[in-house]
């Protein structure tokens, strides 16, 4: 009885190592991810070419592979447009629009990059004949292709870089600053946004200077960007303090320089208060007001009890 | 004639002197050329590297009768010197955003990034917390789970139409996204070895 004990016990602790290793090797993976990860960096960021008419640009880009593997990669160029004042980037091509990524073409449609190599790829851009002037937009990118892997997603990642083409010719350049925004009352983050319009018929760059000071005059946040603004459009800078404290007093100020307009941002005063904050607030207060309300009713009637 | 008396007697002297002058002169000029001021300039370049954690992530499902799901996460990190910040982006690799086994398909969640649902039995879908409408917490690793009726998911976008993760107003280091990725399946699934890719896409914004 004895022995056959043991031999039951040896035959289950054989199962269950069994059982473990099987499920250590099977089961407990499939959560994780284990591919190695892929760095792509691509230089420039953008480019702002102006060229005639029936001319070519002769440009070049840098893709650099910043991690420990390497990895095949595609070249590859899209019209490049907005939707929304959010400026939600979309690279589809219109059946209605001049498909400005054919003006672009590439030394090498792609290769593959070592681990902490820069691989230059040359192009250029050949502007048709008869293009009307104005401000054309492609985006040339960098994307990696990474094999597809059984029972996964598969990511890709890839980087671009943007193309303000210009076509030589007259042109007009017309903006303006339409609203800027900063509410009273918020709570953190403190947000607050710049509108500006583009009515011409060329991008443009405009610099914004935004600075965050508590009441001592001390500078809490500073931003200094630069956005490009497209033709026919609006877009709306959002400009997010992430790091607001729970509660304060801050003077916001700033300033919008764009097609040689140097536009200075009315002083906003903003109070910032988180939801605990004001939940803590509105509590002190309520009792402030029961003590204002309840005390003196309380003192009469005492005083009342007293002369009795 | 007095005066060239007086030079011959003080020759010493007046030689000196014009020594004296003389390198005066011309140290004063050494010293201008000294001065001399150069400029220095130096073109920095924009540059905006992309990377994720994972060049996969796994969702492997081991089905039940009521539907299991399995949750994994990837985080990508954006760094730019560029000032006008960054937009992150993700879209399926092609037009298909179905995951495939052959002839199988787990389809894409009905959800959006703007109104995500919870996941359906025998769909795919991503979220990145507190975006859009994503929930604010409880996103988590998964392994064969029951299927969670509170966390949200949206259907991955095809390519051309991507779906905005992040954009920035100023330069980043290293700013990183988690993103969420869950497949749910029950046992009416086919079984099998399902795929499909995405793309994640940084530019300058």
């Amino acid at each position: 009885m004895v022995i056959h004990r043991k031999g039951v016990t040896q035959a289950y602790w054989v199962r269950f190592v069994a059982v473990l290793a099987f499920l250590a090797t099977f089961c407990i993976v499939p959560a994780t991810a284990y591919a190695a990860s892929q760095d792509i960096t691509m230089t420039p960021t953008s480019v702002s070419p102006v060229i005639n008419p029936g001319s070519v640009y002769h440009g070049s880009f840098q893709v650099i592979d910043q991690g420990k593997t390497g990895y095949k990669f595609l070249v590859y160029a899209t019209p490049y447009r907005v939707s929304g004042e959010d400026y939600t980037p979309d690279f589809t091509i219109l059946p209605t629009a001049p498909n400005i990524s054919s003006w672009l073409n590439f030394s090498v449609p792609g290769g593959f990059i070592n681990p902490g190599k820069t691989i230059t790829i040359n192009y250029t851009v050949s502007v048709p004949e008869n293009t009307q002037p104005g401000g054309y937009y492609a985006a040339a990118f960098a994307e990696t292709q990474y094999p597809k892997v059984a029972n996964s997603v598969t990511l890709n990642e890839q980087v671009g870089e943007l193309f303000y083409i210009q076509v030589a010719g007259p042109v007009v350049k017309k903006g303006e600053l339409l609203t800027w925004q900063s509410n009273f009352f918020q709570k953190p983050p403190l947000t607050s946004t710049i509108r500006l319009q583009n009515d011409g018929s060329i991008n443009y760059p405009a610099t914004i200077q935004y600075n965050v000071r508590d009441i001592l005059g001390h500078t809490k946040y500073s931003l200094y960007t630069v956005k490009e603004l497209l033709p026919q459009t609006i877009r709306r800078i959002t400009v997010p303090w992430y790091k607001t404290p729970s509660i304060g007093l801050f003077k916001v100020t700033g300033s919008v320089s764009f097609l040689n307009q140097h536009k200075t941002l009315p002083t906003k005063w903003v109070l910032v208060m988180s939801s605990t904050v004001r939940f803590i607030i509105i509590s002190i207060l309520i009792l402030v007001i029961l003590l204002l309300v309840i005390r003196p009713k309380y003192l009469s009637k005492k005083k009342k009890r007293s002369r009795k | 004639m007095a005066l060239e008396q007086f030079y011959f007697k003080n020759i010493k002297l007046v030689l000196t002197v014009a020594l004296t002058l003389l390198v005066a002169t011309f140290s004063t000029a050494v010293v201008s050329a000294l001065t001399a001021s150069t400029t220095i300039s130096s073109n920095i370049s924009s540059v905006i590297s992309l990377l994720t954690t994972n060049g996969t992530v796994n969702v492997n499902v081991v089905p039940t009768g009521s539907g299991a799901q399995t949750i994994a996460s990837d985080t990508v990190t954006v760094s730019t010197n560029d000032s006008s910040g960054y937009a992150l982006t993700l879209a399926d690799t092609d037009a298909t955003t179905t995951l495939v086994s052959g002839s199988n398909t787990i389809p894409a969640s009905s959800g959006s990034q703007t109104t995500p649902v919870a996941q359906a039995n025998n769909t795919w879908g991503y979220a990145v917390q507190s975006l859009g409408g994503f929930n604010s917490s409880g996103y988590a690793a998964a392994n064969s789970a029951a299927v969670s009726g509170t966390l949200k998911f949206a259907g991955m976008p095809a390519t051309g139409s991507p779906n905005t993760l992040k954009t920035t107003s100023g330069t980043a280091s290293s700013d990183t996204t988690t993103v969420w990725y869950a497949v749910a399946a029950d046992t009416s699934q086919p079984s099998g070895t399902y795929t499909d890719s995405v793309t994640y896409t940084a530019t300058a914004n």
